[in-house]
């Protein structure tokens, strides 16, 4: 498997190869990472800016790809930085939190003609949204994407043991909104 | 009785807790998981084209190809600039100044003069013939 990523690798460095290892990289990925930003920023048009901006960095920064993880948790991590950037970015312009930014944008999901989620669905973004940033991440990232601790922890940097806590309260959150 | 009170009779099965963590957290699986979010149709075919359109135009032979241009059209302009400054200023300055003794000659033969008198203050071939303009057939 690393061997097969390694190989996979050097194709997407080599000035010949390049091109067309990149095509298969979109390919493979696209979907995966699109719906993991469209989770932290909700909105379609802003999933497709960064999608982009993600894949743009992967092909500028492939050479500074170290290996001592898995090709696919390094791109998550430029993903999630990605989104994080542009929430960061969007809310600076507004003169707003970024919670408040994605607040605001939960809160305008049902006029999303992109967004065909129930009531409970809804409900459940709004709550998701008002989520500190870490737990947000964290819990779209093991709830919705089934992720293992460890898998968020490479992506992260962060310990097992602050993300099991992080998920933790996020969900002790949830569930306390939800009986309210 | 102290060592009865201590010693736990109870086992669980093995691996229990890790996976009544996983259980516990999961338990709030009566909210729809499934992806309420969806996408313009087609959206992921047009999107592989995007990427790698976006990215030919950002690659770093790209970025640096323009940035060479760029740079190019700035030091022709600054050296165009310079060529100005060096010998178009004192032609320009010439210019004006031969302009404004012009004006000033005319001006005063104008005020002072006739036409008939500055006609005859001119040379014969100074004197454009009305008949010059017309075209020969």
């Amino acid at each position: 498997m690393l061997k097969q990523q390694s190989i996979f690798i050097s194709a997407l460095r080599d000035p010949l190869t390049k091109d067309e290892a990149f095509k298969k990289l979109v390919s493979e990925y696209k979907e995966r990472l699109y719906w993991h930003i469209r989770k932290l920023v909700l909105d379609h048009d802003d999933a497709h800016d960064v999608v982009q901006n993600t894949f743009i960095k992967i092909h500028l920064n492939i050479d500074k790809f170290r290996e001592n993880s898995s090709l696919y948790t390094w791109m998550y991590r430029i993903a999630t930085n990605e989104s994080l950037n542009f929430i960061n970015s969007k809310a600076a312009k507004m003169g707003l939190q970024n919670t408040e930014w994605i607040e605001a944008k939960a809160d305008g999901l049902m006029a999303d003609s992109y967004f065909d989620g129930d009531e409970a669905a809804l409900k459940l973004q709004k709550m998701v949204a008002r989520l500190p940033e870490k737990h947000r991440i964290v819990f779209n990232m093991k709830y919705f994407d089934n992720m293992t601790y460890e898998a968020i922890s490479e992506v992260l940097d962060t310990s097992v043991g602050a993300l099991k806590a992080s998920y933790h309260h996020a969900v002790k959150k949830i569930k306390t909104e939800l009986n309210d | 009785m102290t060592d009865f009170k201590q010693h736990n009779p109870f086992k669980v099965p093995k691996g229990y807790f890790e996976k009544l963590e996983e259980e516990l957290c999961n338990s709030e699986d009566s909210i729809s998981k499934l992806n309420p979010f969806s996408t313009p149709e087609n959206y992921f075919e047009d999107l592989e084209k995007k990427i790698l359109q976006e990215v030919v135009t950002s690659s770093p032979t790209s970025k640096r190809s323009s940035n060479n241009l760029i740079y190019g059209f700035i030091a022709s302009a600054a050296a165009i600039l310079l060529l100005i400054g060096l010998f178009e200023k004192p032609a320009t300055v010439e210019i004006e100044k031969e302009q404004a003794l012009n004006d000033f000659i005319e001006s005063y033969y104008l005020e002072d003069f006739d036409s008939y008198e500055m006609l005859s203050m001119m040379e014969d071939n100074e004197i454009e013939s009305p008949f010059d303009q017309i075209t020969k057939p």
